[in-house]
């Protein structure tokens, strides 16, 4: 398949078809629409895992230069999508682990108090270009939001990653399980732990959830 | 509570897909009866909201061209350090002349250190007795060696300098100047390549031994003081002068073994003696000479009143420095002209 017949329409298995057998313009056609389908659900999937918008961006880029390099083995028993996936999520623990030291890093200095874990959450991360239209009425949805991202970060990570790819990248049982390399049983124990959870933080930052 | 934990985990499971209608039946009527499970599952109801709520965040506009440009730059052939290093080079004239003049300096330097080093590090030889005489313009060997030394006799701490060879006019024209000025009682020049601290006491003197402290210049000193030797004991001599002597020899860091050419051009040596008895030296000089096994040069080759000449068998000269030692102290110690033994001139100075 030539570059120019490559579109926004090709289907995932037809690009990486022409990313292995093509030349090499074609070849950087194809994972370049590769790139531009799936780098926003990698985006969204790494924000919510590392809590970090910028680490975020450097997650989705690490990841898409380790699928450039091992595309040419990926055999397609997978979906690319859920192969993409596996890799943004190991690279996501990568970032997770930068983040860490980073703030541990930070925590020696005098100019800023943070508290982590235990106390109030961290709500100095870097947010995301807003989308929402900045009215007061809205107030009170984004502070809801903020707790939420919040309190998403305090669940452990085992816990925080099936939920964001249950509610928020809408894996199915089976997939989630595919992608951690868990039983179903295991993806569900840890889904219903992981609602329990941030339901919890939820009520303790914000009182009762509901009249 | 264990029945609310399992409706609980059905209320979760119920988000994801729909119940049978068994489970469900059985859920509803749960929460029919239990208001905290009810409270509950209101609660997770709303969080699931939220959640699915969530507003995806949007990738940067240069999220693309950053991750191509990435995978090109991994794409791109690696290039061997040693082709990174010449494919500019291979391209460049400039860069070509620069490197070839880099290598040439670099190279000069390379010879010519060690050849220089080796050079100052390898052991003057001596000349034969009869052998070629040694090039006239060859520059001086110079050794010195630091260290202090406060005892009569303990030569071989002393910083001090030896010169082989033919001396240069010019040096010396600095030793004929160094010894008027020191015979006018003035401050000897203090020598250019290796001066001595000022601190470099020497020993303090004891009576009647007025220049035990001494260098040449103290010597002069010494000899003035000698013409009121009438009105004045050695003890208060001595008192009088050391002071001043000991300023001198501070002063004057030329204190310093040197060699000279003598007139039948073989091997000579200076031996510069400082803290002999200026009455006794000459004497005692020649006895050590005599015991030693050398023969003193005629007078006509005599170079001063505070010098003696002789000639003497190389592998006695070590015997001669120590006998010396009993009469001054000996500035620094001749290294030994090792083997073959030849015959060579010494002028013992002090």
């Amino acid at each position: 398949m030539s570059a120019t017949r490559l579109n926004e329409e090709t289907e995932d298995g037809e690009l990486v078809a022409a990313f292995r057998s093509g030349d090499a313009s074609t070849s950087e056609k194809a994972f370049e629409w590769l790139v531009r389908r799936h780098q926003k659900a990698m985006l969204n999937l790494a924000y919510r895992v590392v809590g970090d918008y910028e680490e975020a961006c450097e997650v989705v880029q690490d990841a898409f230069v380790a699928a450039y390099k091992g595309l040419a083995s990926f055999r397609g028993e997978a979906r690319f999508s859920t192969w993409l996936t596996t890799i943004t999520l190991n690279q996501a623990r990568n970032g997770l682990v930068r983040i860490k030291a980073r703030r541990r890093h930070e925590a020696f200095s005098l100019d800023e108090t943070r508290t982590d874990g235990e106390g109030e959450p961290r709500t100095d991360r870097h947010d995301p270009p807003s989308q929402a239209p900045s009215a007061l009425d809205q107030l009170q949805d984004a502070v809801v939001r903020q707790k939420i991202e919040a309190c998403l970060q305090e669940l452990p990570q085992d816990f925080r990653e099936v939920l964001v790819l249950r509610d928020l990248q809408e894996h199915s049982y089976e997939e989630i399980g595919a992608l951690l390399q868990v039983r179903e049983g295991t993806v569900k124990s840890r889904l219903f732990r992981a609602r329990e959870g941030i339901k919890d933080c939820l009520k303790r930052n914000l009182g009762a959830l509901v009249p | 509570m264990s029945d609310c934990r399992e409706f609980r985990e059905r209320m979760s499971a119920s988000l994801d897909h729909p119940l049978d209608a068994e489970e469900q039946k059985g859920l509803e009527a749960h929460l029919a009866g239990c208001s905290s499970c009810r409270t509950e599952w209101e609660e997770l109801q709303w969080t699931h909201r939220q959640l699915k709520g969530l507003e995806p965040v949007e990738a940067p506009s240069w999220m693309t061209s950053k991750i191509m440009a990435r995978v090109r730059a991994e794409s791109a052939p690696r290039l061997s350090i040693w082709q990174r290093f010449l494919l500019p080079l291979a391209r460049n004239p400039q860069l070509q002349v620069a490197s070839l003049l880099l290598l040439a300096v670099t190279g000069y330097y390379l010879i010519r250190t060690p050849k220089m080093a080796a050079e100052f590090q390898q052991k003057p030889e001596l000349k034969k007795e009869g052998g070629a005489s040694p090039s006239p313009t060859a520059p001086p060997i110079e050794s010195a060696r630091s260290g202090r030394g406060g005892q009569r006799g303990n030569f071989a701490a002393e910083p001090a300098q030896v010169q082989r060879g033919p001396l240069p006019a010019q040096q010396k024209d600095q030793e004929q100047s160094k010894e008027a000025a020191a015979d006018k009682g003035e401050f000897a020049p203090p020598p250019t390549s290796k001066p001595l601290s000022r601190d470099m006491a020497a020993p303090t003197p004891a009576a009647p031994a007025l220049s035990g402290s001494v260098g040449a210049a103290a010597g002069a000193l010494a000899e003035s003081t000698s013409r009121n030797e009438a009105q004045e004991s050695p003890a208060k001599k001595a008192q009088k002068a050391a002071p001043a002597m000991e300023y001198k020899a501070k002063a004057d860091s030329a204190v310093r073994a040197q060699s000279e050419t003598s007139p039948s051009q073989t091997p000579s040596l200076v031996i510069r003696l400082v803290g002999a008895d200026l009455a006794t030296a000459k004497a005692e000089v020649e006895r050590a000479v005599d015991r030693a096994g050398g023969s003193l040069l005629p007078p006509q080759e005599q170079k001063g009143p505070r010098t003696v000449g002789a000639r003497l068998d190389s592998r006695r000269l070590k015997a001669l420095v120590d006998l010396l030692g009993q009469t001054g102290r000996v500035v620094e110690q001749p290294e030994d002209p090792g083997d073959p033994p030849v015959q060579m001139t010494v002028f013992i100075r002090w």
